[in-house]
């Protein structure tokens, strides 16, 4: 295996980590053979049904055993197994800049998830690719499976910067149409975008029958919206600014985040996309920890 | 509103402090590059009415506590007292007690009566304001006293009324003489009065001088009326209006006229009490009682007969003597009990100082005959030259047919007068231009006759058809108008006018000066008039009585009656025994006179201020309320603006039993702080509101 060094790598943590395999919740399109279940027949060991013969069919893979007992003549099937493409979505938008005191920065927290996930995929042989994105797609590295690659991936990773405005759900649309399907896609970001645009994305990622996964990556004082004195508010993604004061309107602030994530529930639930709401103040172990396990609890469907 | 200490109100900018520190800290903002911008303008755009009132009440809320606290430190007061003092509580007090008999009126539910519940609540604004220079004012002794302390003050002022109105224009005019001659800083002048208008007086004309002279101080004074009026719940009261001794079928007796009266709002409220009350009278030290009835407001006793010869106790109690008639107590004792005496009527001496006695003759022989068996009556004539022999003590009644007097005569007569003397001024034959009491006689001429018929005013109208008849073609003049309400002319007991009318006029002494008609000729003409003076003492007939100038001596009535009416008050100055007002004989009755009875415990100066019996210099002398303490009108804000007209005066209203003028309501204030405070705490209470889940996975 390829060895890195990365400040946005911790190898405690990526070997904590490897333990769980990353799992697709549905059957994967790969290029190659690999672990991973394949929407087609194939030549695994994997026993998969009886089909009539057809004239035309490889007589080798007549059940003989079949035709002795039943007179009748009857195929074989096994399972094809393949591997992952992974597609790492990173938001590298104004506000995933933002941080607390003391807190990462939400790109800086993205980055530990992409970068850990790129390896884990490489390290089983899936092909892993990144494409981070802000107004446009800012870098698209499509999936590979070579050690190289996971190289560049990271290189690449550590050069993001957070700038320009979010329009998460064009790029988004675009990716789908762009990205080869049966891919799993890993979004990560802060969402800070109209809800019912993200459930137009969402439902057309899952129409190409793309595995969505997504990092909502929310900040600790962005929940609770803690502060003192008067405060002039500077939007990250423009010049935009609001003179409030924060104990008038820490009231309907609360009300208008949490009528956002509810919004925000409920599309994932109706697009079936892996949600994961993360808060920058928590170990990024934790969270990759819970996305991996809940994946391998469900056996992948063809 | 006002305070104890007002300059702490200096302190009342604090309370922009809130305010302050609220716009500090509006500039003390800092700048936070945000990402969550869109739940922002979310927030901003959800209606923020609520939080902004929140916002709003929180800093009222703190300011009205700062306020709450500056002006508990002032110590604020219930009433505009210190508005009135001019935030200078060390004025000195000058105090004018109404010690009227009213204001021993108790009203319901208090401890005392007026009287004592206002030098109580004198005492208690004081201490509360901190005054301690007090000057008494007293309309008994020429010097007001001072006080250097509250205490002082309320030990030496009598709680006690006496039974004499009280004169307010005069005590404040001694106010005014004292504040000149002392030199006192700035004033206030306290009157605690029960506003009626027989105290105050509002029509004296001493009240203009008053305002002027108040104005001419350099100080500021400034005036506090303490209204103690309040209606009277249960009162009656009783008053003597004649004691006489007469001599009955079975010896001498004594014929008592008394009246007793009950006030309107006591009638109302005590409709269960019985129309019947006992009257306790008493001749000396024996007592009867005798039940009265009510009819309505009010009943009228007339010739009660007490026989004297039954006071065995008392051997001279035939001759003279003394009573009193009382009612049972109620609201105001004061006017509870009247005083009487009796003696044996003294002759009505008559002197006719004349040098042509036949024109005078029918006022001779009127003097000399008496209205009653018991009664003496004598007429002697003189001439001037024989005046200095004459003893005038034994003189009811002085016919004057001279020149008006000069010199050393009018002197003599002047002091006659004064001492309750009638005098009757006759014209002489040949008037000069001599003046005397402020008249003059002008000459005589003959009044042209009056064919009309005598009008009489509206009481004699049913008499007046008697008078009609053949009297126009007799070339006199006739009198048109006579007061019938006067003492003097007056009607008859049996309420018929005198017959006027019928008298015959040819010949009338034109008069000149300030004189009061009594009756007149047609044109005005007067034929008998009284002198204006406070005494009421002296009597002018503009004609005489003899037939070449009227018909008075042929039709007798009138001079008749008129004259004994003379000679009835003319003899109250001979006997031993009067009946006197309160407060105006401090000549008769003074410290070294003794007293028969009467309220207990009152001081020797003030005999003549208390009703009761004395004895001073052999006379007997019972004092009563006068007449004016029957009078309900009361002073009104337009009456008293009337009299302080420019002054600086305020009214407080002080007729609330247990309550004080001033009070301090600093816990008011201290409350209101509190709950300003505890409010303000409630509305900065964080809400309670459901945690964001910091983590969620689907």
């Amino acid at each position: 295996m390829l060895q890195v060094s990365r400040s946005f790598l911790d190898p405690q943590i990526l070997s904590r980590l490897s333990a769980v395999p990353l799992k697709p919740r549905h059957a994967m399109q790969g290029n190659v053979s690999g672990k991973h279940a394949s929407p087609h027949r194939g030549s695994s060991v994997e026993f998969a049904e009886y089909r009539k013969y057809v004239p035309g069919d490889d007589l080798r893979r007549l059940d003989w055993r079949a035709f002795g007992r039943t007179d009748r003549y009857y195929v074989k099937e096994f399972e094809a197994d393949t591997n992952l493409r992974c597609c790492a979505v990173l938001d590298t938008s104004g506000s995933m800049g933002f941080a607390s005191k003391g807190m990462l920065t939400k790109i800086d927290y993205g980055r530990r998830i992409c970068a850990s996930l790129a390896y884990l995929a490489a390290q089983q042989g899936d092909a892993v690719g990144v494409s981070t994105v802000a107004e446009k797609i800012v870098q698209n590295i499509p999936p590979k499976r070579s050690a190289a690659h996971l190289k560049l991936l990271l290189d690449t990773l550590e050069k993001t910067k957070p700038q320009g405005e979010t329009r998460l759900p064009e790029i988004l649309d675009e990716l789908a149409e762009t990205v080869r399907q049966r891919a799993l896609v890993v979004i990560i970001s802060d969402f800070f975008v109209d809800p019912a645009q993200l459930k137009q994305c969402f439902e057309h990622l899952r129409f190409r029958k793309h595995d969505v996964a997504a990092f909502h990556l929310l900040d600790p004082q962005e929940l609770s919206f803690a502060f003192g004195r008067p405060v002039r508010f500077v939007d990250m993604e423009g010049n935009t600014s609001l003179f409030v004061e924060p104990t008038e309107i820490a009231d309907r602030y609360q009300r208008s985040l949490a009528n956002y994530l509810k919004q925000m529930q409920q599309i994932v639930l109706e697009t079936g996309v892996d949600y994961h709401r993360v808060t920058t103040s928590e170990s990024y172990e934790h969270p990759m920890m819970r996305f991996l396990v809940g994946r391998t609890r469900g056996r992948g469907v063809r | 509103m006002s305070f104890l200490q007002p300059w702490m109100l200096l302190a009342l900018p604090l309370i922009a402090i809130p305010i302050i520190i609220h716009l500090v800290n509006q500039r003390r903002f800092q700048t936070v590059p945000w990402a969550a911008m869109r739940f922002l303008l979310e927030a901003n755009k959800m209606s923020s009415g609520y939080t902004k009132l929140r916002q709003w009440l929180i800093l009222a809320m703190r300011t009205l506590a700062l306020a709450a606290l500056v002006l508990f430190t002032a110590r604020p007061l219930t009433s505009g007292i210190m508005a009135l003092l001019g935030g200078d509580s060390n004025r000195l007090a000058i105090v004018v007690l109404d010690r009227s008999p009213s204001m021993s009126e108790t009203l319901p539910g208090a401890n005392g009566n007026k009287l004592q519940m206002a030098v109580q609540q004198l005492g208690d604004t004081f201490r509360t304001l901190g005054i301690e220079r007090i000057v008494a004012i007293d309309p008994v002794s020429e010097k007001p006293e001072e006080y250097t302390s509250v205490s002082q003050w309320l030990r030496a002022t009598p709680q006690q009324t006496w039974s004499a109105t009280t004169d307010i224009p005069g005590m404040l005019e001694k106010a005014l003489l004292y504040a000149k001659n002392n030199r006192v800083g700035n004033t206030l002048v306290w009157l605690c009065s029960d506003m009626r208008d027989s105290d105050w007086r509002s029509r004296d004309g001493r009240w203009k001088a008053i305002q002027d002279g108040f104005k001419t101080l350099p100080q500021d004074v400034r005036f506090s009326v303490l209204d103690l009026s309040g209606n009277e719940s249960n009162n009656r009261s009783v008053r003597v209006t004649s004691a006489q001794r007469i001599d009955g079928p079975k010896g001498p007796e004594l014929s008592l006229n008394f009246r007793i009266d009950r006030s309107s709002s006591a009638a109302n409220t005590s409709s269960n009490d019985t129309n019947s009350i006992p009257v306790e009278i008493a001749v000396g030290e024996n007592r009867s009682v005798l039940n009265v009835d009510l009819n309505g407001n009010s009943a009228e006793v007339n010739d009660h007969r007490i026989p004297l010869e039954l006071l065995r106790d008392d051997p001279n109690a035939s001759r003279r003597g003394w009573g009193s008639v009382r009612l049972p107590s109620d609201s105001n004792p004061a006017d509870d009990q009247s005083y009487f005496v009796f003696e044996q009527p003294p002759t009505r001496r008559t002197v006719i100082v004349s040098d042509t006695p036949e024109l005078v003759a029918a006022i001779e022989l009127c003097a000399s005959i008496a209205p009653q068996q018991s009664v003496q009556c004598e007429a002697e004539l003189l001439n001037p030259s024989q005046l200095d022999a004459l003893d005038w003590s034994s003189v009811a009644l002085m016919v004057w047919h001279q020149p008006l007097p000069s010199g050393k005569t009018l002197e003599t007569l002047e002091k006659f007068v004064s001492s309750g003397g009638q005098l009757l001024l006759v014209p002489p034959e040949s008037p000069d231009s001599n003046t005397a009491f402020g008249i003059q006689w002008m000459g005589w001429e003959n009044p042209p006759s009056n064919p009309n018929q005598a009008i009489a005013n509206a009481s004699s109208d049913a008499n007046a058809s008697d008078d009609r008849g053949d009297t126009a073609a007799d070339g006199l003049a006739r009198i048109e108008q006579w007061q019938n309400d006067s003492q003097l002319l007056a009607n008859t007991l049996s309420g018929a006018p005198l017959p006027l009318g019928q008298l015959g006029i040819r010949r009338v002494c034109k008069i000149d000066g300030d004189i009061t008609p009594l009756a007149s000729l047609s044109g005005g003409t007067p034929v008998l008039a009284k002198i204006d003076r406070t005494d009421s003492s002296i009597t002018i007939c503009a004609t005489t009585p003899s037939d070449r100038d009227s018909t008075f001596a042929g039709d007798g009535i009138v001079l008749y009656v008129t004259i004994q009416r003379l000679l009835a008050i003319g003899a109250t100055r001979v006997g031993t025994a009067k009946d006197v007002v309160a407060g105006t004989e401090h000549r008769i009755v003074n410290p070294t006179s003794a007293m028969a009875a009467g309220p207990e415990s009152v001081p020797s100066s003030e005999y003549a201020m208390h009703s009761g019996i004395y004895l001073a210099d052999d006379i007997l002398v019972a004092i009563n309320r006068g007449l004016a303490e029957e009078d309900p009108r009361m002073v009104d804000q337009d009456a008293l603006q009337r009299m302080f007209g420019d002054l600086s005066w305020a009214k407080i209203n002080a007729g609330k039993p247990a309550s004080s003028l001033v009070q301090e309501i600093w816990r008011w204030f201290v409350v209101s702080m509190l709950a300003a405070l505890l409010i303000e705490a409630i509305l900065c209470l964080p809400r309670v509101k459901r945690p964001i889940p910091a983590k969620t996975s689907i």
